[in-house]
């Protein structure tokens, strides 16, 4: 997993978005398997088990939550009974633990240095404690910015909340277009405001080795789209 | 779905809506109602919840408790790809809508995805970017625009298909006087039409005196606090005002004027003469006021 370069762990992340976002739930659960396995594999074991264990409270006591808020709201405790509700939660658990991982997978094994070193290649001002707090925040601003994107071109007709799976996968990332067009924008914006405010006055920075790319990082990114599309082609099949 | 759905009747009905966010900002128990053909205003400070209300109205959000009805329907019920057919949603950041590589293609776009046929499109974008000012810059890439250009690349995208409905979060953000009134005569040429329902959300109250007709809807902080049409709120100054919406500058003057001539003190309308006596016995006041 540290061997992995950076650019292949933000290709499992944004994967993980897209398939929370629309894949039904047996994508769902293969998805979840290979990242599991995937981070088992590659991360010292105690390390892994603290973060699924983290990742596991705050979903269960979400869930919980949720059931309890249900029961409250309606004043009948048989609603843990309709089966669409608790399928709802169960659903909505998997989704989260599955980013949970993917997030903590990019920036457990990842080390700063090299997060911010991506970012410096993308002409982002350096500073980097302050720039690596930043990146971090920007990953929620980033998720506010798919979801307004995503609903507005939804309700200007492109097809991603109805039609077959494929079409829904094809559209959702298109999506990718406009957020990129408008976070590159958003980045402008900031590190102009930085240079204002001084940030960046010092000079460049070179760095003491590389990440190279190597055939691991090629063949998790291959496993993706199959881990994705495979079992949902395999029970078509079989149906 | 027909497009012609929702050119009569009830085109928007909140029924006790509630809704809240998990950061803890949340609307309550808002009722009302916009008919077909209404232009209304959603006026409220920054932060009151007007930009959840269009969103509870396009369907993009769905109520915790309560319904939203969209033509008569409920907004759970919908698809979004759906409610594209016959409504126009022009979000707050022009951005956020930005998808296609020249502004033509970007104002063709939903008239495209619902299946209009290639000559009814290409017909329609250039007459909406005519009345819109923008016939100058399809072939341009529209996220080289200028923010103004952008708003009108925006809306025009909005209303190429015809919608029964258009709802516009911000219209006149970051436009000054000038540039409103310019607004209000693009607006009156490409947005409302006969039968369409228009929604908008602003806390700019400028626009209550360029639109005297529209139906007012006042949010604060998350709670209806007046709903009604602008000729009943005018008359109550001090709603805007607890509102955190200063009024009008004209109708503050005329307001002020009033006070200072005791217009309406007696309960009556002063005769000509006494008005010119006062006037004469203020003129001090009235003097400072205008030179300065
Ligand atoms: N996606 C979101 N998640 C959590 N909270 C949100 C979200 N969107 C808005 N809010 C919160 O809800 C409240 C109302 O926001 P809203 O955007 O509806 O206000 P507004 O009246 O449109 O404000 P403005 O005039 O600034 O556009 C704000 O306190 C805001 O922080
Ligand atoms: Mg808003």
């Amino acid at each position: 997993m540290y061997r992995l370069h950076p650019v292949t762990k933000v290709v499992i992340v944004i994967a993980s978005i897209i398939v929370a976002s629309i894949c039904p739930l047996v994508c769902l659960i293969a998805f979840l398997t290979f990242v599991a396995s995937l981070s088992a594999v590659g991360m010292e074991f105690a390390k892994f088990l603290r973060i699924m264990r983290s990742a596991l409270t705050i979903i269960l006591v979400l869930a919980l939550f949720t059931l309890l808020y249900g029961v409250l709201s309606t004043h009948s405790p048989r609603i843990i009974l309709e089966a669409s509700f608790t399928q709802g939660v169960i659903i909505g658990s998997i989704k989260l633990l599955k980013l949970m991982l993917s997030f903590a997978v990019l920036f457990s094994t990842t080390r700063p240095q090299s997060i911010v070193r991506m970012l410096s290649k993308l002409r982002v001002p350096y500073k980097y404690t302050y720039i690596l707090v930043l990146a971090i925040r920007y990953m929620s601003i980033l998720m506010s910015d798919f979801q307004e994107i995503y609903d507005v071109q939804a309700i200007r007709g492109l097809r991603i909340d109805s039609g077959s799976t494929l079409m829904r996968i094809r559209n959702t990332l298109s999506l990718f277009i406009p957020l990129i067009v408008a976070s590159t924008d958003r980045l402008n914006d900031m590190s102009i405001v930085l240079e204002v405010k001084g940030f960046g006055l010092s000079k460049h920075r070179s760095y003491a080795f590389v990440e190279k790319v190597n055939l691991m990082d090629i063949v998790v990114i291959a496993l993706i789209p199959l881990v994705v599309i495979g079992p949902h082609l395999a029970l078509n099949l079989v149906k | 779905m027909p497009r012609d759905l929702c050119r009569a009747g009830d085109a928007i009905v909140f029924n006790d809506v509630s809704f809240s966010y998990s950061n803890g900002f949340a609307l309550s128990d808002l009722s009302f109602t916009i008919r077909s053909g209404e232009l209304a205003l959603i006026m409220g400070p920054n932060g009151s919840g007007k930009t959840t209300v269009l969103k509870l109205m396009a369907g993009i959000l769905k109520p915790s408790s309560g319904d939203v009805y969209l033509c008569g329907i409920n907004t759970k019920r919908v698809k979004l790809s759906e409610v594209a057919k016959y409504v126009g949603y022009v979000p707050q950041n022009p951005w956020m809508a930005f998808f296609n590589n020249t502004v033509f293609n970007e104002i063709a776009y939903v008239a495209r995805n619902i299946g209009l046929s290639k000559e009814e499109y290409e017909a329609r974008v250039l007459e909406v970017s005519t009345w819109l000012n923008i016939a100058h810059l399809l072939q341009r890439s529209p996220h080289s625009l200028s923010e103004g250009e952008a708003r009108r690349v925006s809306i025009a995208a909005a209303v190429t298909h015809d919608p029964s409905i258009v709802l516009l979060d911000e219209p006149t953000a970051g436009l000054d006087y000038l540039n409103k009134v310019d607004y209000v005569n693009i607006v009156q040429k490409a947005v409302l039409r006969r039968g369409r329902t228009v929604v908008m959300s602003s806390h700019d109250i400028d626009l209550l005196t360029l639109f005297p007709e529209a139906k007012v809807i006042l949010l604060n902080n998350g709670r209806l606090s007046f709903n009604g049409y602008i000729r009943d709120l005018l008359s109550r100054a001090h709603l805007l005002l607890s509102n955190k919406l200063l009024p009008p500058a004209a109708i503050a003057l005329s307001t002020y004027l009033n006070e200072l001539l005791g217009i309406g003190a007696e309960g009556r309308e002063p005769s000509v003469e006494e008005l010119i006596e006062r006037t004469v016995l203020r003129k001090d006041v009235i003097g400072e006021l205008i030179c300065s």
